[in-house]
């Protein structure tokens, strides 16, 4: 509704405006064609009118440009703190499996293994070694274990 | 007299001015403003790169995307490198403000003492000063927690080698600028390295990025290298190697695992070593890759390649006695002799009881063009083909210049050098049944095809042969492990020194292959001048290869081979609810 109030109120000022220039104009020697001068006002108001929507409509884009504008930066630097934070999490992520994995080098496990809980190494001495029944040939490399090394670690 | 002038009647005003003065002027003023607008337009329209640029540099920023180093694994995917997050600490020596306190608890989270933290701070002349390069990411968030001025954080990575020193030497390290310096890391640099990409973005006044123009550049990361390496069959080869050196008090030791199926190599290992996380005060006798970098005169573990000659020639069989007493023979006017003096020996006992003699008078028999073709054949003078820095190949004179003499002593390994890994890898053709397996250093799970150098019945014989070697009677029953039949052959070796040898100075090796029947591995090592009595390689040697034997095997998950004496009650006990 604003939209067609607007114009109105336009074409109110537009004709006061029109009065006004039309005064000096109407004691003018050619006064007497007054019905195409009236024509023309008309096609000069229509103009007038136009200009001041499309002048206002560029405004409005403009302010909506800038919102627009401002929320996508908003947005982009949000997004990128997000790709930051994740490229973060993924070396954290690295540096603990490395962390991990210097927790359980055979040096460490060995030590503790033997100190702590006091085991020893399984030689075939002490492990029960099962075979399948019937193996089925090519199904694995010729090397691979064919045993589910039962190994019973004796600890003492 | 009026104190002031009479401004109206002034004299000057009295003359006329001509009319172009003023049309001068007004014309000036227009050429004025007419060159303004046209500068103006010039600069707006024309040549607006340099105002343009300017505004850009104020507002858009190029970022570096750096690239992360690729891993190195080892065949089960177990991190044997990997980069971690490091920051530099750096200072502008001039912006500093610190007090007493914070000094003292930025000393102590740096590990440095508080008089070399003040002297860094000192010269203030310096605009630049690095604290501490490549700390650990937990004390650089506590330093920024002290939000010291003037103290800033450089975004770095380094390495980390969780397995330490007992694979180091096939790793190898990076410096500080993340560039392989040894090892794999030098000869991958490449590959593990990738390419940083960059990108450009316009930062807001808080600094935050806002926008992306133009082109990105993604990164490039490195490519994970999975390495051949057993990391388990590793740390016990080395284990092993270090308790014998230590043992026998001597100067170092390599121990060598090649999967002869595959051609991968297991392990690699030498001693002394080094933990490439603490660097300063290395010595090259620390740095150095032995088994592939130093070469040395094999000894008597150059006697199966001539027995296998001979056999291929059909000079011998098997079971062919040899007269080796004396003990002694005389070549050319030089005399070799054998440790302990045999009577008559077959073919099988010359290399079960290491017979210099035996091997000797089989040699005598062969063109020297024979001998050098089988030994080269077999890798010997050749380099290896592993990408690894500084392999070695050895040295094997063309046999041309061979005098008699020399043709005698290379069939017991001397007068020829050749490297701890060129020596296992030459063995692999008595595991292949003839065939020279090809090595890698990248894990591949295709068994490889191999360059057939000899036929396979006299590959098998000579096997044999070195099976009795760790048999009754033979030079390294200290070879034998538990389950598993052993196969290899001893060497003891006098060390060059200067022209001649040294007359205390030995080398004793052992080269096997496990198991016989169907054999798996070959495993060589090499112990330095051992020097606490005992030096003979079935000795010092051998137990290094009955051990990791045992445990390569048993990871590999290779059933033994031979019957064992259960320690174990195997009973099925029912576990109570």
């Amino acid at each position: 509704m604003r939209a067609r109030a607007a114009p109105s109120c336009v074409w109110r000022r537009g004709l006061k405006y029109e009065r006004r220039r039309a005064v000096p104009r109407r004691e003018g020697p050619l006064g007497g064609q007054r019905s195409t001068r009236s024509d023309k006002r008309g096609g000069h108001i229509l103009m007038i009118r136009l200009n001041l929507v499309l002048l206002l409509a560029v405004l409005v884009s403009a302010m909506y440009l800038v919102g627009v504008q401002y929320d996508s930066r908003r947005l982009f630097s949000e997004l990128d703190k997000s790709h930051s934070e994740a490229t973060r999490l993924e070396i954290e992520r690295e540096r603990l499996q490395v962390e991990k994995r210097a927790q359980a080098t055979p040096a460490r496990v060995e030590r503790l293994a033997r100190e702590k809980l006091q085991m020893r190494l399984a030689s075939p001495g002490v492990t029960t070694y099962v075979s399948y029944s019937a193996p089925v040939p090519g199904e694995d490399e010729p090397i691979a274990p064919r045993t589910a090394s039962a190994a019973k670690k004796v600890s003492r | 007299m009026s104190r002031s002038i009479q401004y109206t009647s002034s004299p000057l005003l009295a003359s006329r001015t001509p009319v172009w003065r003023s049309k001068l002027v007004v014309g000036a003023v227009a050429l004025a403003f007419f060159g303004l607008a046209a500068r103006a337009a010039y600069i707006q329209v024309v040549a607006n790169d340099f105002f343009l640029h300017q505004g850009e540099v104020r507002f858009a920023r190029t970022l570096d995307l750096p690239a992360n180093r690729g891993r190195i694994l080892d065949r089960n995917g177990l991190i044997l490198a990997s980069s971690v997050p490091a920051p530099s600490i750096w200072a502008i020596p001039e912006d500093v403000e610190i007090d007493k306190e914070q000094l003292q608890r930025l000393a102590k989270l740096l590990e440095m003492s508080v008089a070399d933290l003040a002297k860094k701070f000192a010269d203030e002349d310096k605009t630049f000063v690095w604290v501490k390069r490549q700390v650990d990411e937990a004390v650089a968030r506590q330093i920024s927690a002290l939000n010291i001025k003037g103290i800033y954080q450089r975004k770095e990575y380094k390495r980390e080698y969780p397995e330490g020193e007992s694979a180091v030497h096939v790793v190898g390290f990076t410096n500080v600028e993340d560039k392989g310096q040894e090892g794999v890391e030098l000869t991958f640099n490449k590959e593990l390295s990738g390419r940083n990409g960059s990108r450009r973005v316009i930062k807001d006044r808080m600094g935050r990025a806002v926008e992306d123009v133009g082109d990105q550049i993604p990164p490039l990361d490195g490519r994970d290298l999975q390495l051949s390496i057993d990391s388990k069959v590793q740390f016990f080869a080395f284990q092993k190697l270090r308790d014998a050196v230590l043992e026998n008090k001597a100067k170092a030791g390599s121990v060598v695992v090649l999967d002869v199926v595959t051609g991968e190599v297991l392990a690699l290992a030498n001693y002394p070593s080094y933990s490439p996380a603490k660097r300063a005060n290395l010595t090259g006798a620390q740095l150095r890759n032995r088994a592939l970098t130093d070469t040395f005169e094999p000894g008597s573990t150059m006697k199966p390649f001539v027995i296998a000659l001979a056999l291929e020639k059909g000079l011998v069989k098997p079971e062919t006695v040899i007269q080796t007493a004396p003990g002694r023979i005389t070549v050319g006017g030089a005399t070799i002799s054998d440790a302990h003096p045999h009577g008559a020996l077959t073919v099988n006992e010359v290399i079960q009881k290491s017979s210099n003699v035996g091997t000797v008078k089989m040699a005598m028999q062969m063109q020297p063009h024979e001998m050098w073709e089988m030994f080269s054949q077999v890798g010997f003078g050749q380099k290896p083909q592993v990408p690894f820095p500084g392999v070695v190949s050895g040295r094997l004179r063309a046999f041309k210049t061979w005098r008699p003499i020399e043709q005698a002593t290379m069939s017991y390994g001397y007068g020829l050098s050749s490297s701890l890994f060129q020596l296992a890898r030459a063995y692999s053709v008595f595991a292949r049944e003839g065939e020279l397996a090809p090595v890698t250093l990248l894990k591949s799970i295709q068994p490889a095809p191999g360059v057939r150098v000899m036929d396979a019945t006299h590959a098998h014989q000579v096997l044999n042969m070195l099976h009795m070697v760790t048999g009754p009677g033979g030079t390294a029953p200290k070879a034998q492990t538990m389950g598993y039949s052993v196969g290899g052959k001893t060497g003891t070796a006098h060390k060059q020194e200067g022209k001649g040898y040294a007359d205390k100075k030995y080398r004793g090796f052992f080269v096997g292959i496990a198991p016989i029947e169907n054999p798996r591995i070959v495993v060589a090592v090499m112990i330095d001048e051992p020097s606490n009595g005992k030096y003979f390689g079935g000795d010092v040697a051998a137990p290094v290869f009955s051990e990791t034997v045992q445990q390569t095997l048993r990871m590999l998950g290779v059933q033994p081979d031979m019957a064992v004496r259960p320690q174990i009650v195997a009973q099925a006990v029912e576990e109570s609810f």
